[in-house]
């Protein structure tokens, strides 16, 4: 609770000085906003504030080098993967307690998707980004550790700019007070109705599942995914609100995930921000060369699940992920679907649907979610044994 | 009045009316929540009966 209280403190003091420069003054501003998020990351984790400032720096030789010849500007991005890669198998980003280091490792991740995203925008409207664009991008403090995957768009002069300073200082301390809601508060009653079943580990997603009968690790299922996603938007809506202190809009990056009736409709609700990306920047090209959706479909899922984490449990996340959409693609308006659909009432066809959407995204959640293989095939395996 | 402001808070938010009042609450859960959370850490709450459970 103290970490927020100084994040919210030093955005509110970074963004007072912000606010002193003219407005005329975009460099300078863009300038101050990077030197503060750098510092902050540099006393959170050195190395990470390092990396990505050298990642910044590479970025924006990639996007001087792609001015000057086409062949860099189609191919150039492509090096930030190789880059990313790095990232995931070096261990030179360990910290001391997993948390921390999972937190630093997904930050890498993500600000490397953002400045692929830079360079790729920059490339299709032909504009001038400077230095000190790529190190906003790459590095401002309340977007580092888990996005929203965003570049240009969310930092170039928006309407946030235009509206009073005090209406966006008091819609940003709203969003903080609903990410403070989400992250703290439900948390605590997850943990207080999930506590007759399990006893708590200080390690998130770590759980005894062989004690446990399957309806037993299907509820707790649910209960970690609903976690998970408190977890998530809840820090959304705080990197959102600390964004408005400085005029700068942040995209949303949920709309209710848990209304989702089938796994497309999930993938408009959850993480848009990452599904947007997914879509423009994987799933189109492949599409292009490929002519074949449920192939493109599959492999832009299988690949994401890779960027995540290089394990077996966030490969079986992302050929989940493809399977179902795959099967959705296939199932939705066939004739099978529309025999079914008119013999079965509506209100429970829709029930049924959810019900089977939340439980396939919770499964395949908790599944990569685990510290191990053999954890996430415990979990697999008590789900399904002692009904 | 509280239905004006509601309506301009949505409009600000590109939200429904219900969305932005469902903010509003939400907001202020959160914000209770962390005042009583920090008062509590900090030990500064004189109102939070820090000891009541011993």
């Amino acid at each position: 609770m103290l970490e927020i209280t100084t994040a919210i403190f030093l955005t509110l003091l970074g963004s007072a000085i912000y606010h002193l420069i003219p407005q005329a003054k975009v460099r300078l501003r863009m300038g101050w906003v990077a030197a503060l998020s750098f510092f902050i990351i540099l006393a959170h984790h050195p190395i990470a504030a390092f990396a990505a400032g050298a990642a910044g720096i590479f970025a924006w030789i990639l996007y001087l080098l792609g001015r000057r010849n086409g062949i860099w500007k189609k191919y150039g991005p492509f090096s930030l993967i190789a880059l990313l890669m790095v990232f995931s198998y070096e261990d030179i980003l360990v910290a001391t307690d997993p948390f921390s280091n999972a937190l630093v490792q997904f930050g890498m991740s993500f600000y490397i998707l953002r400045l692929y995203l830079a360079l790729r925008t920059a490339a299709a409207r032909d504009q001038r980004v400077r230095l000190e664009e790529f190190f906003v991008i790459a590095l401002f403090f309340p977007i580092f550790p888990a996005g929203p995957i965003c570049a240009q768009e969310a930092f170039s002069r928006s309407a946030a700019l235009d509206r009073p300073l005090l209406n966006n200082y008091l819609l940003g301390l709203m969003r903080i007070g609903i990410g403070i809601f989400a992250l703290y508060f439900v948390p605590t009653i997850i943990s207080f109705l999930a506590m007759p079943i399990i006893q708590w580990s200080s390690v998130l997603f770590v759980v005894d599942w062989a004690a446990m009968d399957g309806f037993s690790a299907y509820l707790v299922m649910l209960l970690l995914f609903l976690l998970l996603y408190a977890n998530f938007a809840g820090y959304t809506q705080i990197a959102i609100g600390l964004g408005l202190f400085f005029g700068f809009e942040i995209p949303e990056n949920f709309r209710y995930p848990f209304l989702a009736t089938n796994i497309q409709n999930f993938w408009q609700r959850w993480h848009l921000s990452l599904s947007k990306f997914i879509t423009t920047q994987i799933y189109l090209p492949l599409m292009l060369s490929l002519r074949k959706p449920r192939v493109s479909i599959f492999l832009a899922f299988a690949l994401v699940g890779m960027w995540h984490q290089v394990n077996i449990q966030y490969l079986v996340w992302g050929v989940g992920h493809g399977s179902m959409l795959v099967a959705y693609m296939t199932f939705n308006g066939s004739p099978l679907h529309k025999s079914i659909v008119s013999r079965v009432n509506a209100k429970l066809w829709m029930l049924l649907s959810w019900l089977l959407t939340i439980s396939m995204v919770s499964f395949l959640s908790v599944f990569a979610n685990q510290p191990g293989l053999p954890e996430a095939l415990a979990f697999a395996q008590s789900l399904v044994s002692g009904w | 009045m509280i239905k004006m402001k509601i309506r301009a808070l949505a409009e600000l938010c590109h939200v429904s009316d219900k969305e932005a009042f469902l903010y509003l609450l939400l907001s202020a859960a959160g914000w209770t929540y962390f005042v009583h959370q920090y008062l509590y850490s900090t030990g500064l709450g004189i109102a939070v009966p820090k000891y009541a459970s011993y």
